[in-house]
Formats: C-alpha cells, sequence, structure tokens
C-alpha cells in the first residue's frame, strides 16, 4: 500500500458517514482513486461492511421478555427505597437540593445546629435528672455524628436518621425509666461530685 | 416534544416519583438491552447487563445534571458497564447466533447472501478491541453522533472519528484474510 493511501481510506470512510471535507480533498481523492486499485477495492467494499453492521438485529425473545426485565428493574429500586420512612422524610425535605452542590453544606449546619442545641440543652439541666439523661444521649448521639465523615448525601441521610432514631428512644422512655437506668448505673459508675462529698464527710 | 416530556420524567425520577422511573424504564429498555445483546452477543448477560444499568442510574439520578441528554448518560453508564463485562469475558464464538433482519422485497438468493455477509461482519466486529467495538456499535447501530459517542466514552471527538476509521479498516482486514471480500 502507498503511505498516502491510509490518508485517502479516511477521507472515503469520511464521505461515508458525510463528513464534511474540503474541495481540494475531495479532488485529490478523485486523483488518487483513478490511479490506485487498492482504495478503489476499499471504496468498493465499504458500503457491504457499513450494510453488514447494520443488518444485525436483536434475536427474537420470548413474549413478555421486556415487562418481566421492567418489572424486575422497578422492583429492585423499591425495595431500596421503602428501606426507611425517615429517609423518605429526609429525602423530601432535600431532595431538591440534590445536584445543586448545596445539599452537604445544608445537612453540615443542620447536623451542626443539633450538636450546638444538644450541647446547650446538657449544661442547662442539672445532672443525673431525667432531662439531663436525654440531653447526654442526644449529645453522645451528635458527637458521634460529628466523627462520620459528612461528604456524600448518603452519608447524610443516614447520620439525621440515626440521629433522629436515638432522639426518638430517649424521648419515649418515661422520667421512672429513666430514673431506674441512672440508678443502675450509678452503682457501676460512682457521681464523682458524690465521691468529692464523700471524701469531705469522711 | 418528546425531549420535554422526557425532561419533565427525569425531574420527577429525581424527586422519586415511580410512575415517572417506569416511562423512563418503558423508553429506553429496549434500547440499552439491544446494545448490550451487540456488545455481550449473549441474551442472559444483556439482561443482566440492561437491569443492573436501570437500577444504577436511578439511583444516582440525583447528581444527574442534565449536561448531557438522559440517553448519552443511560448509554455512558451501559458502555462502562460493556467494557468491564468484556474485559472480564471475552464474547465466545457459539454467542453469536445468526439472527438478522430479512428483506420481504428481496429475493431469496439475494437475502441469503446478505445474511451471509452480516454473518461474516457481526463476527469480525466481535474480534475488534472493546472500545473500537463499543464505537462502532454506538455509531452504526445506535446511530449516535461522533459528539455523542465522545460524551459516552469520555474522550475526544477527534478520538472517537480515529478509533471509528481504525475499526472500519481493521474490519475489512479481518473480512480479507478470511476471504470474505
Amino acid at each position: 500500500m502507498k503511505p498516502s493511501c491510509e490518508t485517502f481510506q479516511d477521507l472515503i470512510i469520511a464521505v461515508s458517514q458525510g463528513e464534511p471535507i474540503e474541495e481540494g480533498e475531495r479532488k485529490a481523492l478523485e486523483i488518487h482513486l483513478r490511479a490506485c486499485p487498492e482504495c478503489r477495492a476499499f471504496q468498493r467494499d465499504l458500503p457491504g461492511i457499513l450494510e453488514g453492521i447494520k443488518e444485525d438485529s436483536p434475536p427474537s425473545l420470548p413474549e413478555g421478555f421486556f415487562e418481566e426485565m421492567k418489572a424486575s428493574i422497578l422492583g429492585e429500586l423499591a425495595k431500596r427505597r421503602s428501606s426507611s420512612p425517615w429517609r423518605r422524610a429526609v429525602k423530601a425535605l432535600f431532595g431538591r437540593f440534590e445536584g445543586r452542590g448545596i445539599l452537604v453544606p445544608a445537612l453540615s449546619g443542620l447536623c451542626g445546629l443539633l450538636v450546638g442545641m444538644a450541647l446547650a440543652t446538657a449544661w442547662m439541666r442539672t445532672p443525673s435528672s431525667p432531662a439531663s439523661v436525654r440531653s447526654s444521649a442526644n449529645r453522645l448521639a451528635a458527637v458521634s455524628l460529628e466523627s462520620l465523615p459528612v461528604n456524600d448525601s448518603t452519608v447524610c441521610l443516614g447520620v439525621v436518621e440515626d440521629y433522629m432514631g436515638v432522639s426518638e428512644f430517649f424521648d419515649a422512655l418515661s422520667d421512672q425509666d429513666i430514673q431506674a437506668l441512672t440508678s443502675d448505673l450509678s452503682g457501676d459508675f460512682p457521681d464523682p461530685d458524690q465521691e468529692e462529698m464523700g471524701s469531705e464527710t469522711g | 416534544m418528546e425531549q420535554n416530556q422526557e425532561k419533565e420524567w427525569v425531574a420527577r425520577a429525581r424527586r422519586g416519583d415511580r410512575g415517572a422511573v417506569a416511562c423512563l424504564v418503558d423508553r429506553y429498555e429496549r434500547e440499552i438491552f439491544t446494545y448490550l445483546f451487540r456488545m455481550t452477543r449473549n441474551v442472559e448477560d444483556a439482561r443482566d447487563l440492561t437491569q443492573e444499568v436501570f437500577i444504577k442510574v436511578f439511583r444516582k439520578i440525583s447528581g444527574f445534571r442534565g449536561d448531557s441528554g438522559f440517553r448519552t448518560w443511560l448509554y455512558r453508564v451501559a458502555t462502562n458497564h460493556a467494557l468491564n463485562f468484556l474485559k472480564r469475558r471475552p464474547p465466545a464464538a457459539s454467542d453469536v447466533p445468526l439472527t438478522y433482519l430479512s428483506d420481504p422485497a428481496l429475493s431469496a438468493a439475494v437475502a441469503l447472501e446478505r445474511r451471509d455477509m452480516a454473518s461474516h461482519v457481526t463476527r469480525a466486529v466481535q474480534a475488534l478491541p472493546r472500545r473500537q467495538k463499543a464505537v462502532v456499535v454506538l455509531r452504526v447501530q445506535e446511530g449516535l453522533t461522533y459528539a455523542e459517542i465522545a460524551r459516552v466514552l469520555d474522550c475526544s471527538v477527534g478520538n472517537c472519528k480515529a478509533a471509528y476509521h481504525n475499526a472500519v479498516k481493521r474490519l475489512r482486514e479481518i473480512l480479507k484474510n478470511e476471504a470474505i471480500l
């Protein structure tokens, strides 16, 4: 093959694809084709090759093949979506911000606000009261959340969901339940304030 | 009109509307299945990959910005899946079923000749390197423009054109070596 044939065959393919070529290139191609049997053969073979590719059709499939496949896809998606009502609620609230680059900062801000509120409440409450236990639980949950990498929407959604779950658990407990819990714990973990008072009195 | 409707479906799908998701699956599942069948030459593999592609696309749809069309994005995910699959398992010769369109206007002899040629070309396409094969299938069979293929394969338009030209030359070489041309 002559060195220039490669270039002319590219031009033949370009013409077959309807790509624009310059007038000078078209004339040069015509002249080359008159003199080059190899490129003439290439030009002759090309339509048959492209037709051969186009004629390849999908196989005959059983009836209902695509309906079944669609049902399977939708079923799989529904399974993943129905995992949690909290996830759906958060998605409904923040879904519109997704993809605009502000979901993560917005949720980070919300997490920060919750942490701040939890800490402020904890400082204002008397130790060992049921309300204090609740706020301590909130604080513990919030601090745990803070240590998580909040770098994508899935993690954010999970973070808020987990936080809400912990809060709800403690909110559902009665004051007596919490007092019972703290009295059990106080046996294992003596209150340092009480110890100090004990040593002074002792 | 259709494009506006599709944009509306995509927007609704992003908000979790299952009806819109069903409409989009309905519109594209045949096309994507056919494309993946042409890449894998196996019905079961093409079906599994199609399901994976749609599940992935709708799980990530909140991140779809719409810079390229939804169809192009779908092809991009499908192509990545197909190329990864072919890397693990290149198609065997037995995977190439001989099912070709028959034009009732053609005489039996001409139709037979065309079917014969098509089967040889299909086998030759399977012998191409994976990316060249993707470019040929996307361009000739799926009718994507070079610009769309460039977005699907994440390369320049020039690279796509070069890959297509090389693929066509390679196909002719294979067919000539097999004394088909």
